[in-house]
Order: C-alpha cells, then sequence, then structure tokens
C-alpha cells in the first residue's frame, strides 16, 4: 500500500508535463521542418507512454496481490476461529435449555449466587423453566414429604416463587423456620396459589404493604398468623371469604382502616389484631359469634363499642386498651358473663363501674387510668370470687362501702393510695409496680 | 447396523441397539424404515481431530474426544443399562449421583465436555445430558462467583450498578 501512493503521484507527473514539453517541442522545431526532429519526438513519446502503461500494469498486479494476500490471512483468522470454536466449547456457548439444566442440579439455596456470573447466566435463572427443572432436580425430591415449607421461598425470584406455590399446591402450613435480617419484602402474592394451606405462620417477618385482596381464595385457612410485621392499609373485604379460619393474628402492625365485618367466619375463635390503627367500631360481627373466645384490640383508634358485643357470649379474654371511645361503659359489656380477664385502661371511660358484679368469672379487672366515678362497687368486687387482680388506678372514685378483700383469692391490686387507706382491707402489702397493661395469654384457657 | 455421518463427513457403523439410545436417531429410523441404506446425516456433531486415548493411549485419555465416536462410546457402555424408569418414580438424586464409569467418561477437558453436552442435547440423550450436566454443576458447586468465571473464563458483563442489584436481591442467600 506504502509503494502504490508515490507511484501515482509520478505517473500523474509524467502524464502532465509530457505533452507540453512535446508541443513545445513542435512549436520551436517548427521552423525548420525537420521531419527528422519530429520523428525522433514521436519515438519518445511512444517509449513514455509505453513506460507508463507498465507502470500502470504493475500497480494493478499488485493490488491483486495484496488483495489475494489480504483474502488468505482472512481464511487463516476464520479458520483459527472455527478452529477455537469447534474444539473449545466455553460454558457460555452453551444453549439456553442446556445452561439451565446444568444450573438445576445445584441446590436451590446457593444456586442464585450464580445469578452474578453473567447476563446470559441470569437471565436462564431467572425463568419458569428454570424453576421447574431446579426444584424436579434438587428440591421437591427431598421435601416432598414434608408437610410445611421454608419460608425462604419468599425471597426467590418471583418466576421461581410461582412455580414453587403451584408444585406446593398440598402444602398444608407456610411456616417461618428460617430467620434472618432480610431486607423487607411485600406480602408474596404467590401464597394465594397455595389452596390447601392450612396454617400461615409468619411473624416477625419484616412484610411491608398491604395484604392483598386475593387471600380470600384460601378457604381452608384454619390459623393466620402475621404479628409484628409492617403491615399497612385496610384488611381485604375478602376476608370474610376465610370461611376455616379460626384464629386471625395480625396484632403489631399498621394497619388500618376500618375493620371488615366477617359474616361467613363461622368458625373464628381468636381475633387479635392489637396494636395496629383501626378505626371505627370494634369487631363483633361474626358468622357465628357466639364462638368467639379471645377479642384483643388495645392500642388502635377504634372509637365505639357496638351494643352487639354482647352477642360474644363466649367471649373470655377482652382487651380493648388505649383506644379512645370517650363515653361511658356500654351496659352490654355487663352481659357478657363468660368474661375472665377484661382489660380496658387508657379508654376514656367516663360513668361509673356499677354492673360489674355480673361478670362471675372474672379473674382480672383493668379500668385504670379512666375518667369512671361515682363511689366503687364494693360489694360487687367482692363477690367476684374468682378475682385474682384488680386494677382501679387513675380515676375519681370516691369511696363507698369498705372493700373488704381479705381471704380473697385477689393476689395484685393497685389503687389510688387515698382509696387504699380509707376504704379498702386487704392482709397483703400495698405493691403496686408501674402500671403496664396485662400480658396477653395464647393459652387456650 | 445403522450408519451415521458426522458434520465433518466422518461414517460410523453402529448397531442399531446402540444408535437408537439417541431418540433422535430412533426417530428418524422408526420414521424411514429399516430398508433405507443411506447414512443418516447428524450435520450438529462435529466429527474431530483427535480419538479418545482410551486403553492405548492412557497418557492423553484427557485429550479431546472425537465427539461423535464419544458418544458412541458411551452409548455403547450403556447399551445394557434398563429402560430409566418414569419420571413419577424417579429416585431422588443429586448430582452427586454419578457412576464411577461415567466420571471416568467425562473426565476430559472443558471444550470436549461441552461438545459432549451439546451432542447429547441434539441427540436428544437424556442419560448423558444429564450425566454432562450433572458434571458441570459439580465444577461450580461451592465456588465462589469469581472462582467460577475464573474457572470458565466467563466475563462479567455486568456494569458495577447491576451486579450491586442483584447482590441486594440475593441477600437473603448470599454469605451461607
Amino acid at each position: 500500500m506504502k509503494r502504490k501512493q508515490p507511484e501515482q503521484t509520478s505517473e500523474s507527473d509524467e502524464q502532465g508535463a509530457t505533452p507540453g514539453t512535446a508541443s513545445e517541442m513542435l512549436s520551436v522545431s517548427h521552423g525548420e521542418a525537420s521531419t527528422a526532429t519530429l520523428s525522433m519526438i514521436l519515438r519518445a513519446l511512444e517509449s513514455i507512454q509505453a513506460t507508463v502503461s507498465a507502470v500502470q500494469k504493475e500497480v494493478a498486479d499488485m493490488k491483486e496481490t495484496h488483495a489475494v494476500t489480504h483474502q488468505k490471512l482472512l481464511n487463516q483468522v476464520l479458520g483459527l476461529q472455527n478452529h477455537h470454536k469447534k474444539f473449545y466449547t466455553r460454558l457460555q456457548d452453551l444453549p439456553p435449555e442446556v445452561m439451565v439444566q446444568i444450573f438445576a442440579w445445584i441446590p436451590m439455596r446457593t444456586v442464585f449466587h450464580y445469578r452474578r456470573l453473567s447476563k446470559t447466566i441470569n437471565q436462564c435463572l431467572m425463568t419458569r423453566q428454570f424453576a421447574v427443572l431446579n426444584m424436579q432436580a434438587t428440591h421437591l425430591d427431598n421435601d416432598r414429604n414434608v408437610d410445611d415449607i421454608d419460608w425462604t421461598w419468599f425471597y426467590l425470584p418471583e418466576p421461581y416463587q410461582t412455580v414453587y406455590a403451584m408444585s406446593l399446591q398440598q402444602i398444608k402450613t407456610v411456616q417461618k423456620v428460617w430467620l434472618r435480617p432480610f431486607e423487607p419484602r411485600g406480602f408474596p402474592e404467590s401464597i394465594t396459589r397455595l389452596t390447601a394451606v392450612e396454617n400461615i405462620l409468619l411473624s416477625d417477618g419484616k412484610i411491608i404493604g398491604n395484604i392483598p385482596d386475593g387471600i380470600g381464595v384460601l378457604r381452608n385457612l384454619v390459623h393466620l398468623d402475621l404479628v409484628d410485621n409492617s403491615l399497612t392499609g385496610p384488611l381485604p373485604r375478602s376476608f370474610n371469604l376465610l370461611v376455616a379460619l379460626e384464629k386471625l393474628n395480625l396484632s403489631k402492625n399498621q394497619l388500618s382502616g376500618e375493620f371488615p365485618t366477617l359474616p361467613n367466619l363461622h368458625a373464628l375463635k381468636y381475633l387479635h389484631i392489637d396494636h395496629n390503627r383501626f378505626t371505627g367500631p370494634i369487631p363483633t360481627v361474626f358468622g357465628n359469634p357466639g364462638r368467639l373466645l379471645q377479642l384483643y384490640i388495645s392500642e388502635n383508634c377504634f372509637s365505639v363499642i357496638p351494643a352487639t358485643i354482647s352477642q360474644l357470649t363466649s367471649l373470655r379474654r377482652l382487651a380493648i386498651c388505649r383506644n379512645s371511645f370517650a363515653c361511658k361503659i356500654p351496659p352490654a359489656l355487663w352481659n357478657m358473663t363468660s368474661l375472665r380477664d377484661l382489660t380496658m385502661s387508657n379508654c376514656t371511660f367516663s360513668g361509673s363501674l356499677a354492673g360489674v358484679g355480673n361478670l362471675r368469672q372474672l379473674e382480672c379487672l383493668d379500668v385504670s387510668n379512666n375518667e369512671l366515678s361515682g363511689v366503687l362497687p364494693s360489694r360487687e368486687i367482692r363477690s367476684l370470687e374468682n378475682l385474682e387482680s384488680l386494677h382501679l388506678i387513675g380515676n375519681q372514685f370516691s369511696g363507698g362501702d369498705m372493700l373488704d378483700m381479705t381471704g380473697s383469692n385477689l393476689r395484685t391490686l393497685c389503687l389510688d393510695p387515698e382509696i387504699k387507706m380509707n376504704h379498702v382491707m386487704w392482709q397483703k402489702d400495698y405493691l403496686c409496680p408501674e402500671h403496664e397493661p396485662i400480658a396477653y395469654s395464647d393459652s387456650d384457657l | 447396523m445403522v450408519r451415521i455421518t458426522s458434520s465433518d463427513s466422518q461414517e460410523f457403523s453402529v448397531s442399531q441397539d446402540i444408535a437408537c439410545q439417541s431418540q433422535l436417531i430412533k426417530n428418524m429410523i422408526e420414521d424411514v424404515g429399516d430398508a433405507d441404506e443411506q447414512p443418516i446425516p447428524l450435520p450438529n456433531v462435529a466429527g474431530a481431530i483427535l480419538q479418545k486415548g482410551g486403553s492405548c493411549f492412557p497418557s492423553i485419555s484427557n485429550a479431546p474426544k472425537l465427539t461423535l465416536f464419544a458418544v458412541i462410546e458411551y452409548a455403547t457402555m450403556h447399551k445394557d443399562d434398563p429402560p430409566s424408569a418414569p419420571e413419577t418414580d424417579a429416585k431422588p438424586s443429586t448430582s452427586e449421583d454419578i457412576e464411577d464409569r461415567d466420571k471416568q467418561f467425562l473426565n476430559v477437558d472443558q471444550g470436549t465436555l461441552f461438545e459432549i453436552i451439546l451432542a447429547a442435547n441434539y441427540l436428544d440423550m437424556k442419560s448423558l445430558l444429564d450425566v454432562g450436566c450433572k458434571t458441570v454443576a459439580n465444577m461450580i458447586k461451592g465456588k465462589t462467583v469469581e472462582e467460577v468465571r475464573a474457572l470458565f473464563n466467563i466475563v462479567n458483563d455486568f456494569t458495577p450498578e447491576e451486579e450491586e442489584q442483584i447482590r441486594k436481591e440475593n441477600e437473603w442467600c448470599e454469605d451461607r
């Protein structure tokens, strides 16, 4: 290539110069009219032309040679490439359908490390096809007989989760068995594919966001425990479709809105929704209200206690602390004669405590820090033979008959000092620890 | 006997029960019938330059194998295997479940291994494909991402941000 350039230049120089020189010679020699000179010049011209065409041919030849050499080299390179390809196939040369079959043999818990290998491999590992293969090869065969599944599956990539859920349709229990400080995640929609599931036990799981409406398809769900997550928003109406539900435990979340009526839930026994942000009337409408044993709604923003609460005829534990009702204690409450525990501190109740004597089974009564007034219903209180714990502190009671608790089962008594001094007889030393709501118990009573 | 030819026109004659371990060849034979004396072309399976050393040349047994030749060798080795059980009652298996003879057979360089896997995939030979994939899986298992990249010469084509994103999504399974 380098040689060609100067050649071309000199060639055009010659061509350009030759006619000029010839005509000059012609004009000069015109006068003499020397044919000898003329023929000499013509011969010179011819020889120059011959040289030019020779040079041109040489250049053309060189071009051709170069092209051939170039082609040869190119072929050699291609050959080498093919050779390399033919005899050194690499992992990433394998088609995706083979790639997934390789990674399928790596157990589920570790295979996702390898998403970082390369883009192609990441794509392969994020397909449903891969999920199916991987589970067939490494997971299901080992776990097929296990009746509950590992919580970690919520952290699987979505396609994997869906396939996993579909393959586990007979599973009865979804349980958190392996806890780590995970990143918060939304409620896994794919859980709604587990139509046979009876228990979803995912407390303290850092689940954020709403409970999906699709949860209503879980007709076999008996126990839903989502305590201590970060769930928000209202409870979906579809909760009313969870016809088998016996225990609903949503305590310690940030759920809000009115609690839905649940007229189809005929089996519900335990409803724990304390420490949320529910508003409106407290839940009292259930398919079979006479079945409910525990209702914990403390630490919410409920404002109304409907009279229908008296339909909860079997209720044993009622905890409604720290809601703002700003009314008198509803008389309906005194009809709930199965109550063992009644805790309703910090509820801005006013009026008197008269009627409490109806609750014959009462073991624990906490009405502390309200605005109750009037005379202490000493005789009614004394008639509660099973009473072990009594919290009346932080109200404006005004004495009345002497409350003689000597010889009773009482173990904890929490009273304002003035009442204690003048109106109560009890053998034990006055002991009232810093007031706190009575601990919840999950015992079945 | 069935005649098959590799992509580089090498012809092999193998007995039908060996050839039919390839579902592809089996289907072809069923389609055209025995009468057809034409060799079956397998344009996707390379022959090769180097024949496997085997017992004659133990020192070069790790040299690249003749792919089709190797596949035939595998098929011959397994011709008396019982037909594979239906999927439903397949026993639990892991990538560690590889017969010793297969382990030996697949003790080859990476390029050859992947060629054999590709051939098994093309020829539709499930048992060979499985054992090949298991072998590669075992090479990957227990290694870090960086080690696997080095082992297979995989180029990391993620941007640092993309890789960080995956790392984040994987937090639950990393460091285990």
